[in-house]
């Protein structure tokens, strides 16, 4: 039998994967605005990572390069959705084709022939790296910033209903975008930690679903950054444990249906919060473009 | 959060508005050569119907409108106010129908939202909460600052909104409306409000439309506006309600169309002490009672907002009654879903075109298909072996289309073009046609002729009478007083969600009419 | 009533326009990053799509299965509701349309419509569960059916990988159903469920304009509270409409399994589920361009995925896609200016 403390800590090391991404997301929510590119977002992290290394950028380059990379995908939803005012949804599905084509594409083209060693970022406390501290300091942020000061609540009233904040003399659109890229430069962020330290390379199937789990868990944890931090948690142990079923003497489960319990699970919070909570928490202005 | 005190002296003119004149496309004058002054320590009232340009002279003065001739001072000095901004940085601020909150936040934080003094990272509700908690005492403004503004009723909100407005140093408040989402007791407390705010040197200007005793009560001066003119200013002590009535409503012509007289029969439409609350949860209708019968039309003359719509809604079957009985021929119909009151012979003109009336997208020919869609001979069942209503029965639908079309008058190039290029005036025709032609026993109308040119009017008028003489039941439901008074066989009169008065048309006299919609009148046993 | 108007007729060019702009661009993208000869570039699109007879039938092959789901999806959208569960429902189909054909000893002409009923079912039950969540308690469409759609994948991992497993091989995939249900080929590689496809356009068609019920439906996804006020059960109308969607979907999977894979597996939707939204989006959920705008996005994947020869990625597929999301998107907005 597996330790509490051997299991704890793969798990935690994970974490960013799904709570940087969530994060990412989160914020992008929070001012109302859907990123469906999200898993296409992380893939092209992801590549860039590795790039950054067959370049020869040390770990911290390869993931600095994977969230300058998200940048061009926040601005490009941002522009067509709510400067076009064209249909954030479908402009998302969009991007997140694109992003998987060019993390693809990249990846056969200029990385594959090659071998790449990226060097691990290595742990600094407790057998964890910084990149977990860092997403342990942006929960610690993002509470603080949607309950303390004035840009959280300038954020949330933009997501809630962006004609009150636009008669409160707030600006919108600049409100949005600010939070749409630093949201994709997040998801670029964490794809690019999961090709750098999780992976350490880069396959096909790295980033699969994992965006779209980013995705679940902001709604999963009712857009609160405490519960979407500890969803992801709950996630990654979920999605380890079924990769693990025949290990852990778990056998007789269908371990396809333990690994996309996260997706049931959000189906059923959502579910149950739309008949009985009053208040979803989702942000009530969240998928419409604003027009003054 | 700017000092209340400033160095104007109550009695002093803080708003001077002269010869001000607004006109919107189409011809509509909305304001003409208008002249206001608001003096300081005083609640100034502005009364007439709608129509007659009260929002309009408000919004120029809080600058989401600019003028097309006149003049605007504040304090004495010129100004030009081209937004929001502009007014609230001069202490003008607004108050609007449709508060301007965020349900999930509370109020201290809605309120730190339009705080402009700290523009610092870190946001000190503790602070705000203070501030909010002092200028509610001073004030004696109700206000918690912790609530959830999702969790207050419509009065406190309102609070919320003022205390908001004086946060921004607002030291002239427009208040719109105010009083159409308030409870009686909140009215009052609003009275004290705003005789506190005006002790501590604020100019106050509510527009009123019609309740008549609240305007005696609460204000100090009286502006009358009637289709877009100036009537005239009075100080509120040296005038009665009747003179009021007079000023707002004052004709010296009616428009009498010959009142087609027809025979009456059974009672179509009876509707007993029905109740029922409004979308913000205050009770819209309260044991509302009255009768149509074949041949008749019954015409709800009142100021928009006191019922007419939660009327409309229940009747069919849109809103939920909480009380009372519908019943249509005899049946009770009382909540039944609108499949069921349109079977039962109900047509329906709704006062919201847009979401109640026609699919935008749709072309005239499928808007004008909506209610018989399922109905042989339209439809049918094709190649199918056995009878059925499953397909579209094209050639009947187009035979019918085309021939509406041409009797309604309704200009388009063809019958499948799309409904959202239609003006107004052919809209309505289609939604006219659509309804009348299915010779409904019961016609619900609202704001039938609203918005409307003179032509689109006249035939609307005309056509509703028709469907009368032939024996239609007809409630009319409008704000517009000469409509009522030269269509309707009996007027009812509907003012908070009750009916006050129904009088024979013939004895109807308009200054009753509107002492009743104003709320001074009621008729005995109403 | 004329099907195509000359407004359509338009509108239908400007579409075309760019999107074949975007993919001309693309294409000469990929040529100068990966240093190949345009000219070689464009000459193996025009061969593996047009300029050959085996390239056109295998665009028309594709074509196939984009239309089924297209023409799935367009049920939905016009009626309001963003099926995106496209994916999961076909795999329904071929989890049922693979069972039955393994399972049930019948002859062939009795099996065939069996399979297809109960596939038809599967997706239609599936889609259901989306339209009941919306209709019931407003649960948000675009989310559920994503989440239904990992879950179907699941199933179809479970199954393939479990009861209905070919022993041979290591991956999940179910066995090969018999050979007399496999379907004919009309010209290699052309097989009949292009013909079943074709047919199921004017069925759709029949279905949307010209039934009583598509009629109700259309105005619920026009202008839901006029439907309201007219008396239309919207509730209703959303339920039938995620049910007849899922169900055209999941007959796509059911074709992939008879035509094309002669079993089922996991991987077999070829991201159709979502390659299809934009030959909807394109065609504005009207059944008669979904023939034309599936066509356009099958000639595009089809002349793509020839690259390969020349060492283009596979992934260079999904770019292309993504950016004729973008052109969906776009046209919407030009169309808005350009009156």
């Amino acid at each position: 039998m597996v330790s509490g403390m051997e299991l704890l800590v793969p798990i935690l090391e994970m974490s960013p994967v799904f709570s940087l991404a969530a994060f990412g997301q989160l914020l992008s929510q929070k001012s109302g605005v859907y990123d469906l590119g999200i898993e296409g977002t992380m893939t092209t992290g992801a590549v860039f990572g590795v790039l950054g290394a067959y370049m020869g950028l040390n770990s911290w380059g390869c993931l600095f390069l994977g969230s300058l990379v998200g940048i061009p995908f926040g601005a490009a939803l941002f522009f067509v959705s709510e400067k076009l005012k064209l249909n954030q949804i479908v402009v998302g599905f969009g991007l997140w084709l694109i992003g998987l084509g060019l993390a693809g594409s990249i990846y056969t083209v200029v990385l594959a022939p090659q071998h790449i060693e990226i060097e691990a970022i290595r742990a600094v406390a407790f057998g964890l790296d910084p990149i977990f501290y860092l997403s342990i300091g942006l929960l610690v942020f993002l509470i603080f910033l949607f309950s303390r000061t004035k840009y959280g609540l300038i954020v949330t009233a933009v997501g809630e209903n962006p004609r009150v904040a636009d008669t409160a003399g707030i600006n919108v659109e600049k409100v949005r975008a600010i939070c749409v890229v630093i949201g994709s430069a997040l998801a670029g962020l964490a794809g690019s930690y999961v090709a750098v330290d999780v992976v350490q390379g880069f396959t096909y199937t790295m980033i699969a679903g994992y965006g779209w789990m980013a995705f679940a868990l902001v709604i999963f944890g009712r857009w609160k950054p405490i519960y979407v931090f500890a969803g992801s948690l709950l996630f990654v142990a979920i999605t380890g444990i079924s990769a693990r079923m025949e290990i852990l003497g778990m056998g007789f489960l269908p371990p396809n249906y333990v690994a996309v319990l996260p997706y049931i699970g959000v189906l059923v919070v959502l579910t149950l919060a739309m008949i009985f909570a009053k208040e979803t928490g989702m942000p009530a202005g969240l998928g419409q473009s604003y027009t003054k | 959060m700017q000092d209340l005190v400033s160095n104007v002296k109550a009695g002093d003119v803080v708003v001077e508005m002269r010869k001000v004149t607004k006109r919107f496309p189409g011809g509509v004058i909305a304001n003409d050569h208008v002249d206001l002054e608001i003096r300081a320590g005083q609640v100034h009232t502005i009364l007439g119907e709608n129509g007659a340009g009260k929002s309009t002279l408000m919004n120029i003065l809080f600058g989401l409108y600019e003028p097309d001739e006149g003049e605007i001072r504040v304090e004495g000095r010129k100004v030009a106010l081209r937004s929001p901004k502009d007014a609230i940085d001069l202490g003008i601020g607004m108050v609007h129908q449709q508060f301007m909150l965020i349900p999930t936040l509370s109020v201290a934080e809605n309120v730190a939202l339009v705080d402009r003094s700290s523009r610092g990272f870190f946001l000190d509700l503790n602070r705000v909460e203070k501030q909010i908690s002092e200028l509610s005492e001073k004030l004696g403004l109700r206000v918690d600052p912790k609530a959830k503004v999702s969790q207050l009723a419509a009065g406190e909100k309102q609070r919320v909104e003022i205390v908001k407005a004086l946060y921004c140093g607002a030291r002239i408040l427009i208040l719109d409306e105010p009083t159409s989402v308030l409870t009686p007791p909140e009215v009052k407390d609003l009275a004290i409000t705003l005789r506190r705010l005006t002790k501590e040197g604020l100019a106050v200007v509510a527009f009123i439309t019609h309740k008549l005793p609240e305007v005696m009560e609460m204000s100090d001066r009286v502006t009358v506006l009637r289709k877009g003119r100036l009537v005239g200013t009075v100080e509120t002590k040296s005038v009665n309600q009747k003179d009021l009535t007079k000023m707002m409503v004052g004709r010296e012509t009616l428009l009498q169309l010959e009142r087609l007289e027809s025979k009456k029969g059974n009672p179509v439409l009876e509707i007993k002490d029905l109740s029922a609350i409004s979308d913000k949860g205050l009770p819209a209708l309260k044991k509302v009672s009255f009768s149509i019968r074949e041949g008749e039309i019954l015409g709800i003359a009142g100021v928009a907002g006191n019922g007419q719509r939660e009327l409309e809604e229940v009747l069919i079957g849109l809103r939920k009654a909480t009380g009372g009985k519908v019943l249509i021929h005899g049946e009770d119909m009382t909540n039944s879903p609108p499949e069921k009151v349109i079977a039962e012979g109900v047509g329906y003109i709704p006062e919201d075109r847009t979401k109640r009336g026609v699919v935008p997208d749709a072309s005239i020919a499928e808007n004008l298909t909506l209610k018989i869609c399922s109905e042989p001979p339209f439809a049918y069942n094709w190649f199918l072996p056995f009878r059925a209503t499953w397909f579209l029965n094209e050639h009947e639908i187009g035979k019918y289309v085309e021939g509406l079309i041409h009797e309604y008058d309704i200009m388009t190039p063809s019958k499948n073009a799309a409904t959202k290029n239609l003006s107004g005036g052919n809209l309505q025709r289609l939604i006219l046609a659509r309804e009348l032609s299915r010779h409904p026993s019961l016609i619900v109308a609202a704001q039938p002729t609203g918005g409307l040119d003179i032509g689109a009017t006249e035939f609307i008028r005309n056509k509703l009478v028709e469907a009368k003489a032939k024996g239609a039941a007809i409630l009319l439901i409008s704000e517009d007083l000469d409509e009522i008074m030269s269509t309707s066989d009996r007027i009812a009169v509907i003012y908070g969600g009750e009916i006050v008065g129904i009088l024979a048309a013939t004895e109807a006299k308009i200054e009753t009419i509107g002492a009743m919609m104003a709320g001074i009148e009621r008729m005995q046993g109403s | 009533m004329p099907v195509l108007k000359q407004g359509d007729l338009k509108s239908l060019l400007t579409l075309v326009a760019l999107v074949l702009g975007l993919f001309i661009v693309s294409l000469v993208a990929i040529s100068l990053f990966m240093n190949i000869d345009l000219g070689a570039v464009f000459y193996h699109v025009y061969e593996s799509t047009v300029g050959t007879e085996f390239g056109f039938l295998s665009v028309l092959r594709r074509t196939t299965y984009l239309l089924i789901v297209s023409l799935g999806l367009a049920v939905a959208f016009s009626s309001g509701v963003w099926n995106i569960g496209g994916e999961g429902q076909i795999l329904w189909g071929a989890i049922l349309a693979a069972a039955v054909a393994l399972l049930v000893a019948l002859p062939a002409p009795a099996v065939i419509p069996l399979a297809l009923i109960a596939s038809f079912m599967a997706g239609a039950l599936w889609g259901l569960i989306a339209g009941f969540l919306k209709a019931r308690w407003n649960v948000n469409e675009i989310v559920s059916t994503m989440m239904l759609n990992f879950v179907a994948t699941a199933t179809m991992t479970q199954i393939a990988g479990g009861p209905l497993r070919d022993p041979v091989v290591l991956i999940a995939q179910t066995k090969m159903i018999p050979e007399e249900l496999q379907f004919p080929f009309i010209v290699y590689p052309l097989n009949a469920a292009f013909v079943f496809a074709l047919v199921l356009v004017p069925v759709v068609y029949v279905l949307m304009h010209k039934s009583v019920l598509g009629y109700k439906m259309r105005i619920v996804g026009g202008a839901s509270t006029v439907a309201a006020a007219a008396g239309i059960n919207t509730r209703r109308m959303v339920m039938i409409s995620m049910f007849v969607s899922g169900g055209i979907c999941a007959l796509a999977g059911a074709m992939l399994v008879f035509g094309h894979f002669f079993r089922a597996q996991a991987a077999m939707t070829g991201m159709f589920g979502f390659y299809a939204i934009v030959s909807t989006l394109l065609g504005k959920s009207k059944p008669e361009l979904m023939f034309f705008t599936s066509l356009l996005l099958s000639f595009i994947i089809t002349g793509t995925e020839s690259l390969r020869v020349l060492g283009v990625p596979g992934s260079f597929t999904q770019l292309v896609v993504g950016l004729m999301f973008i052109a969906a998107v776009l046209r919407e907005f030009s169309s808005r200016r350009i009156i």
